[in-house]
Parts: structure tokens; C-alpha cells; sequence
């Protein structure tokens, strides 16, 4: 699993660019304006990838007509009153469901254990057109103990909730797993600090965080969390998992360190792609891959987004290890950004 | 010489230090205490009575004279080391800190600055002694003690405001930023060695901000200082208007970000190299960074060239001063925006839109994307730059609204008998500068910066009757 076989991801990813060459027409205008067609593309490394901006303007679709999307995942987002979502069109549920759950098992819960989860972020009946209340479902549904629940409405973070069920967690003994945004555990601690209350998790207690912080918040917040989580809740760093996904990707990546700690590898803060999936750190003024340890903009050929595009290009920085990545900031940008409201920061990613 | 990160009166102690790098330089950063500044705040105020209130005009406008002419100069250690230090900390290019010191010290010349004097009190001897007005006499008073918060983000920019603060007489407090405190500290430093009385009365420190302690500090500066002026982004201004409530009997004086945009008439376009020459230099002048850098050309259609054509041309002089006065370097993270801004028109255009774009062969040294939808965009700046059609510039004012609040110049080529009604059109529209292309960067003497006079706004006038009328 941790170094998928070349030789059978080229022929995938060839067969897969040849039908979206054929199916999706803003995707195949673009490779035939760079002279990148199936017949010219002879290996993953050539595939042309789309920036994620454009799926705030591009139907990316594979689809017949008249044939529907089982899902159309949106970002939120406004610039200056300006409509500002992307579209990730997903014909068939089951691959991403397909894409998020071994990978989430094999670095949340490499022990086999179930656990009840606390999720700090929104459920699919309340936000329905959101990829990542759909991933933290998908993972609810089959790996969560009975109890498992939502603490994230429109109408905010139910902190009473969650504090209250993590003092029955530590009463009981029975440890549980936090899932939720970073921004909504940034909360988290800070009432808890502010309320000068702290919770002991019982071990094999654990979280995963994701997202990035809007611009405003101080930045040693966000690096400072995984030591206030120790201090507040009681989880040691190995107990702490950082996610990175995106709306317009159908696979998620991890840190790696949890599944170092039980496979007793030394630990690894850093991105493990799946196998379906290859990253790359690509210089942005050459558009060549940096060398291992060199700084660029991420971009994703990824096998479970059959119905859209399979090659992104993000504005998400990275820095290139061996086997992976260690993320650096998303979105970061020169683009202007306008007064957003908290609820949207919270769902960068609905 | 290595230079100080801070200059103070002789006598005031510094409980510590910090040995901070800026680029290949190191400069020794100062860690102020609220008493620190509170003792150093007093000493200007004693400075600015005792030495300052003393000084002509004609005195302080020869010794900053003698300061700048000293900077004109190539030679010059203090210009060196801060050419020297300036690329590496900015980014710009080291040809670019070269021009941009020499703009802006140019600009500073006696001369001119007496021109400004005259402008905005009507005679620069108001400064000096009571003189009569329309009734009985007046003198303009500078504050004892300003205070400037600076931003490091155009080289050599804080020269003026030390200036003009001596030449009100007023004891200035200079607050570099923790970026780029090296041009303050080396200029300041030739003020002082042409007049070493101004040790008394000039003093350059730096805090990094964000933190309860700066915050502090910048109470202190507020509650102590009579006027303060502030250079920076809109959300640091936001930040210290906040706090100034408190502080009664202080003047604020603020300098936020601004856009700028230039208006090209169809008459403009017969020679093409010599409309897109002078844009570029617009565009290329601080890699766009400065608030009077355009973000966009709308250019005019009907005329013997088109538009595209304009773009292109714009390219070609983009390219060629690419050579002359090369972009600096930017960040992963904005190489990264750049590349996206040019890789989203690029999907556009293949998808049949109608787009040109023209852009430097490798990276994004710079790009000019033309395209017909008549939006007002902000650009990601580093020399990236959108062109317009239009089919009347009358048409660009109401495209303006969403950004009244920002906008800085216009730079507008049109035929003369044009010129009056659009610039009426484009000041309603909140414009507050409008000039020739090419010309953008470089504002005449006695500008009003965001639309307000500088030097009459830092005086107060007191007016001196006599029993007859």
C-alpha cells in the first residue's frame, strides 16, 4: 500500500484521461489548447490538470445528458458579493465513498478500534451540497459507535454539548474520536482555557483536524492547537491527525503519525497520497516538480474523481518529502478576499 | 558600520536588545518597555522646545536639502548600504530600489518642498513667526510630538514624512515596521549628521505588533503623541482607530491602500509604442505593489488601433522593460497565485471566450490578459495587468462603485477637450488623482495624498488679535 505499483496507475489514469478527453468539453478544450491528447499522453505525469479555480466556472462532467449527478458538492465563499462556489460534480456516490474509507481506517483507526465520534463540523441533512459533512458521514456510518453525533449547525458550535460529552467520556472511561474543523476546535480549547476547564480523554482518545484558518486569526493559533489539545483534552500529539481534502478532490490525506505509533514507525507529520492517487510539489514559475525538500503549489491526479477531472492544480502549498507531502497553507492566494462571515469560514469546504 | 535598528537621544537606556537578520544584513533591534518610551516621548517633547521651535524654515528646509542631496548622491555610504540591503529585504529588484530611492528623494528636493509649504499655508513663513490674514495675525504650529507608523513596503516612501514632520517643527517619532526598518534608520541617521541638534528631536524605534505588549506600547504612542500617522494596510489602520478613542487631544492621520486604474481614449491608440510604453512603466514601477499602481487599462474601441492591439503592445513594452528594470522576486504562495490568474484565463480562452493573453515566456515575470467583460477587478499586482474594451470611457465611472472607498489615481489619456468631463465623471466616481499615462507613479509637488492636503492638515493655526479692527 505504501508504494503502489507504477505499472498498473499509469494504464488507470491513461484510460481514465482518454474518457474524460471524450466526455468532458471544457476538460478536453484545455488539453487540446496545450496539444496534450490521449494520443500525445504517454504517461500520469503529462495529464494536464485544471487549477481548482476553474471549477467555480466549469461544469466538469462526464455525464450523458441527460443523465444526473447522484451529488454536486459545492465550496462556499463570496468575493465582494460576487457568487464564488465551485462544483465537483459526482456521478456515482460509491467511488468517493469507496476512496474515504480505507484511508481514513488506515491512518484514524490503524487499531481496529470504534469509537464513538464527536463531530465538530455539520451533518449532510443540514448541509447537503458540503463534501466534507459527506465524508464525516460516510466514516460515521461505518466505523462510529452508537452515540456518535453533530455539534455543528447554521446556527453555531454547540461548545455545551460537546464539553458535556466529553466529561461523560472521561467519567465512563470509554475514549472517543473528535472529527471536525480547526477552526471549530480552535473554539473548543479556547472556551475550555477561558472557562479554566480541562478534560482528561481516556486513552486511545483522538482527533482529526482540518482546514485551514481565516486570515485575522492569529497564526500561532492554528500551529499551537495539537499542545492544546494535550493540555485541554488530554491527547498526546501521536493521538492528533491533521486532514487535508478538498471539495473538488473525491480522496482525502492524513499525517501519518498515528499509524507510525501503532505500526511503531517513527512518527511522520506529513501527507501519505492514497495509492489511487498521485501528488505532486510543483514549482510555480517552471510548473516542474520540486526536488524532495522544495516548496510549491500541490497537484492531485486523483483516480476516485472518474466523473469530473482527475488532475487538479491547487493554490495550496507544499513541501515535498519522499513519500509524500507536508502541507504548508491552502489557498493561500494574492486574490482579494472580501468580509467573510464566521459560518462561511467554518465551511470553507461545504 | 553595521547600522542600529533604532536611533535614540543619547542618555536613553535600552534594557535589551535583539540581533535581528534582514537579509545580508543584521541590524540591532531595539525591545522597548512602556517606561523606555514613555522617557523617550518626553525627551522629544523637551527636544522639539528646546531645539526645534527655535529653527527657521529657511533653516530645517537647508538641512533636509542637505540630507537628500547627500542620497542623490551615488556614493553615498548610507545610500549603499541601504541599495545593498533593500533588494534582498523588499524583494524589488536592485535596479528598481535604485530608480524608486532617486524618484522619491527627487521629489524632496528645497525647492519643491518650499512650493509645497507655499501651497498649503500660503507662505511658508507662517511657520515661523505671526503673520497677518484676512484679520489680526496667525502662526502655524506643528505638534510637538508625532508619531508615524510606517510600512516598509516602498523604499525610501518614509523619507518625506520625516521631512515634512521637521520642517512643521514637530519632534517625530518614527515606528519602522518589522519588515523593512532599514531605509528609515540609515536616512534618519544623514539627518542627524548634517544637524546633530535633531538628535533630540528624531527618534526611529520598531515593536512587532499583534501582541499585548505592542498593544501597550501603541496605547502609549496614542495617549502621548498629538498627532499620529499611520501608513499601512486598511485592517492596521482599522486597529488603531479602534483604540484611539481613549486618547483625546490626538490627531489621526491615516494612508491606507489604495487602486489605481488608467482610461485610454481611441485618440490615444494612432502610435501605439507611445501610449504602451508609458503604461508600462505604470505597471512595472514597484512590481505594482505601490497604491498608485494601475490594476487595469480600459481602453477605447474606434480608434486606428484596437484594444487587443493596445494589450499586446503593452506586452511587448512589458517585455522590453523586463530587461531594464527587472520584477522582483515574489513568494512561493504569490507565484502560485500568479500562475492560477494566468492558468484560469488560459482554460477560459480554450473554451472559446474571447481572451488574449500575453505574458512573459518563462514564469510570470509579468501578464496582460485581455477580455471583454467590463468588470472593475482588482489584479494580483507583480506586473499583472488586465486590458478592457470599451466603447466610451464615459462608461468606466459607474463600473467603479464597489470601490469608491479605494481608489487612489486615474491615469487617463485623452484628447484635451475630453479631459475636464472625464475627470468630473471619474471624482464623483471617488477618484482623487488624475494624470497622463505614464505619469501615474510619479505625483506633481502638493499632491493631496487620498484627496487631502498633508502638511496643512498636520498644523494647527493660532490666531493672534488686536484690539483694532
Amino acid at each position: 500500500m505504501a508504494s503502489p505499483d507504477a505499472r498498473r496507475f499509469d494504464p488507470l489514469a491513461l484510460d481514465l484521461f482518454a474518457f474524460q478527453f471524450q466526455q468532458n468539453r471544457p476538460y478536453r478544450n484545455l488539453c487540446m489548447a496545450r496539444g496534450l491528447t490521449p494520443d500525445t499522453v504517454s504517461s500520469w505525469m503529462q495529464i494536464p490538470a485544471v487549477p481548482a479555480a476553474a471549477f467555480k466556472e466549469f461544469r466538469f462532467s462526464c455525464l450523458d445528458p441527460p443523465e444526473l449527478p447522484e451529488a454536486e458538492f459545492m465550496t462556499s465563499g463570496t468575493t465582494r458579493g460576487i457568487k464564488n462556489r465551485g462544483t465537483h460534480i459526482v456521478p456515482r456516490l460509491m467511488v468517493i465513498h469507496s476512496a474515504i474509507l480505507p484511508h481514513f481506517e488506515r491512518f484514524l483507526l490503524p487499531d481496529g478500534a470504534r469509537l464513538k465520534m464527536l463531530i465538530l463540523a455539520g451533518s449532510p441533512t443540514v448541509w447537503p451540497k458540503s463534501s466534507l459533512s459527506y465524508m464525516m458521514e460516510t466514516v460515521r456510518s461505518r466505523f462510529g459507535a452508537d452515540g456518535s453525533s453533530y455539534f455543528l449547525d447554521p446556527s453555531g458550535l454547540n461548545l455545551d454539548g460537546v464539553i458535556d460529552a466529553l466529561e461523560r467520556s472521561q467519567k465512563e472511561g470509554e475514549p472517543v474520536l473528535l472529527l471536525g474543523l480547526s477552526l471549530a476546535f480552535l473554539e473548543l480549547v479556547e472556551k475550555l482555557r477561558s472557562a479554566g476547564r480541562t478534560v482528561v480523554l481516556p486513552s486511545g482518545s483522538r482527533i482529526m483536524d482540518t482546514g485551514g484558518v481565516k486570515r485575522g486569526t492569529p497564526d500561532i493559533a492554528l500551529k499551537d492547537l495539537p499542545a492544546a489539545y494535550e493540555k485541554y483534552l488530554g491527547i498526546p500529539r501521536p493521538f492528533v491527525v491533521n486532514e487535508y481534502g478538498m471539495t473538488e478532490m473525491g480522496s482525502q490525506f492524513y499525517d501519518g503519525n498515528l499509524n507510525a505509533y501503532y505500526t511503531g514507525s517513527p512518527p511522520s507529520f506529513y501527507k501519505v497520497p492514497p495509492p489511487w492517487v498521485r501528488t505532486r510539489v510543483v514549482d510555480p514559475e517552471t510548473l516542474k516538480p520540486t526536488p524532495i525538500g522544495g516548496i510549491g503549489m500541490l497537484q492531485h491526479l486523483d483516480l476516485a474523481n472518474c466523473g469530473s477531472v482527475l488532475a487538479v492544480l491547487t493554490e495550496d502549498l507544499g513541501q515535498a518529502v519522499e513519500d509524500g507531502f507536508v502541507l504548508l497553507g491552502r489557498r493561500a492566494g494574492a486574490e482579494p478576499r472580501g468580509c467573510s462571515l464566521l459560518m462561511e469560514e467554518l465551511h470553507e469546504r461545504s | 558600520m553595521k547600522p542600529a535598528g533604532y536611533i535614540l537621544p543619547p542618555g536613553i537606556k535600552l534594557q535589551s536588545t535583539e540581533i535581528r537578520r534582514y537579509g545580508a544584513s543584521t541590524l540591532e533591534v531595539p525591545e522597548l518597555t512602556a517606561t523606555t518610551l514613555s522617557d523617550l516621548m518626553n525627551r522629544l517633547i523637551e527636544g522639539q522646545k528646546s531645539f526645534l521651535a527655535g529653527q527657521t524654515t529657511d533653516r530645517l528646509l537647508q538641512i533636509s536639502d542637505e540630507a537628500v542631496i547627500r542620497w542623490l548622491k551615488k556614493d553615498n555610504p548610507q545610500r549603499r548600504q541601504a541599495e545593498e540591503a533593500l533588494p534582498e529585504i523588499t524583494g524589488f529588484s536592485k535596479p528598481m530600489v535604485k530608480v524608486g530611492l532617486t524618484r522619491l528623494l527627487e521629489g524632496l528636493r528645497a525647492d519643491r518642498l518650499r512650493a509645497v509649504l507655499k501651497e498649503e499655508l500660503g507662505d511658508p513663513r507662517f511657520l515661523d513667526e505671526f503673520l497677518p490674514r484676512l484679520s489680526g495675525r496667525s502662526k502655524a504650529f506643528g505638534p510637538r510630538l508625532m508619531t508615524q507608523i510606517l510600512s516598509g513596503n516602498i523604499p525610501g516612501l518614509s523619507a518625506g514624512g520625516l521631512i515634512y514632520g521637521l520642517l512643521v517643527k514637530s519632534s517625530v517619532l518614527a515606528k519602522v515596521s518589522s519588515q523593512e526598518p532599514v531605509f528609515t534608520n540609515l536616512f534618519a541617521r544623514t539627518l542627524l549628521d548634517v544637524e546633530p541638534g535633531l538628535a533630540e528631536c528624531l527618534a526611529v524605534v520598531g515593536w512587532k505588533g499583534g501582541n499585548r505588549e505592542a498593544e501597550a506600547l501603541e496605547d502609549l504612542v496614542l495617549r502621548r503623541s498629538e498627532l499620529v500617522v499611520v501608513t499601512g494596510s486598511n485592517e492596521a489602520i482599522a486597529a488603531i482607530k479602534s483604540r484611539l478613542l481613549n486618547s483625546e487631544g490626538t490627531r489621526l492621520a491615516t494612508y491606507g491602500h489604495r487602486i489605481s486604474l488608467g482610461l485610454i481614449g481611441r485618440e490615444a491608440l494612432a502610435d501605439l509604442p507611445a501610449i504602451a510604453d508609458p503604461a508600462a512603466l505604470d505597471v512595472a514601477l514597484y512590481d505594482q505593489q505601490g497604491c498608485l499602481s494601475p490594476h487595469l487599462f480600459y481602453v477605447e474601441s474606434g480608434g486606428i488601433h484596437t484594444p487587443r492591439e493596445f494589450a499586446r503592445a503593452l506586452g511587448d513594452s512589458l517585455s522590453r522593460l523586463e530587461r531594464r528594470l527587472p520584477r522582483g522576486t515574489v513568494s512561493t504562495r504569490t507565484a502560485a497565485a500568479l500562475h492560477h490568474f494566468r492558468s484560469l484565463y488560459e482554460m477560459r480562452q480554450a473554451d472559446g471566450q474571447p481572451i488574449a493573453i500575453y505574458g512573459s515566456e518563462t514564469g510570470n515575470l509579468w501578464t496582460v490578459v485581455y477580455e471583454n467583460d467590463p468588470s472593475f477587478l482588482p489584479s494580483p499586482l507583480h506586473r499583472t495587468v488586465r486590458v478592457k474594451p470599451i466603447d466610451d470611457l464615459s462608461r468606466v465611472p459607474p463600473l467603479l462603485s464597489d470601490w469608491r472607498a479605494y481608489l487612489q489615481t486615474a491615469g487617463v489619456a485623452v484628447r484635451p477637450d475630453r479631459l475636464e468631463g472625464l475627470a468630473n465623471e471619474l471624482s464623483a466616481a471617488g477618484v482623487n488623482r488624475i494624470c497622463p499615462i505614464g505619469r501615474m507613479q510619479d505625483p506633481a509637488t502638493g499632491w493631496h495624498a487620498d484627496g487631502r492636503p498633508a502638511i496643512a492638515e498636520w498644523v494647527r493655526w493660532v490666531d493672534l488679535e488686536s484690539e483694532s479692527k
